[in-house]
């Protein structure tokens, strides 16, 4: 199966340390697959949004499962592609757009948190800050509506597929 | 309904059984979704894996005599306490 995955400069997985073969090449792990434990993880586009990093990659797996929402697990995986629509110049168009949408439904205490990530989107690059920015719009819209988290996660996550072309279910 | 998070004080409570894996695969998934947005914690947990690099390849020629015995001297310390 397809899947996306989230990588480090040098294509170093952000959690494990993992450096991923080149592409074309498998990786294959060391236990079978577990969740957060071992196997190769990648990403469904649902939950883009909640694990940006630097770069972005099409993977296949070799029989991914898909053992936590949005996350697929499998013994082995190699990358295909680089998603070079990801950069620094769409991470700050997807954290404006974060807080822009955040802003359109907020007041009070979360319309603090929306202009807080507005202030922080102008910043915004494709590691750790736009992440930031995503996080404090979907604190925000928790902040009017108990479940806006999840709801706003989704919206995150269904802009950056549109934005970055790749297939949702 | 609370959003399921965890806090940066919740993480460095747990973060030596995230490092050990003794950690159920909710939690885990949890403590890293915290990472994947805090600047702080990655910085914490990379200064962690790294102590324990350090200290495991520590081998006891590696001290100096007296920094050895200063060492011993606060273990000897602690112990009584």
């Amino acid at each position: 199966m397809e899947a996306l995955k989230f990588l480090r400069p040098g294509r170093v997985a952000p959690f494990t340390r993992v450096t991923w073969p080149p592409p074309g090449q498998w990786l294959a792990a060391a236990a079978p697959p577990e969740l957060c434990r071992s196997g190769v993880h990648a990403l469904l586009p649902d939950v883009l949004a909640t694990w940006i990093a630097q770069e972005l990659w099409r993977v296949e797996l070799d029989g991914g499962q898909e053992l936590a929402p949005g996350i697929v697990v499998a013994a082995r995986g190699r990358l295909l592609g680089r998603v070079q629509a990801w950069s620094d110049e769409t991470a700050r168009e997807f954290a404006r757009a974060c807080a822009a949408h955040a802003r359109r439904h907020t007041r009070g205490l979360a319309a603090e948190y929306a202009a807080d990530a507005a202030a922080a989107a102008e910043k915004g690059v494709a590691g750790d800050s736009a992440t930031r920015v995503g996080y404090m719009a979907a604190r925000a819209a928790e902040a009017m509506t108990p479940g806006g988290f999840a709801a706003e996660r989704r919206w995150q996550s269904r802009w950056l597929a549109d934005r970055l072309g790749v297939p949702t279910r | 309904m609370s959003v399921p998070e965890l806090t940066c004080e919740e993480l460095v409570e747990v973060v030596t059984d995230y490092l050990e894996g003794g950690m159920p695969a909710e939690r885990r998934l949890l403590f890293e979704e915290h990472l994947a947005f805090c600047e702080g914690c990655q910085t914490y947990l990379e200064q962690m894996r790294e102590t324990i690099r350090l200290t495991g390849t520590l081998m006891e020629d590696d001290l100096e005599p007296s920094a050895r015995d200063a060492l011993l001297g606060v273990l000897r310390d602690w112990k009584r306490r």
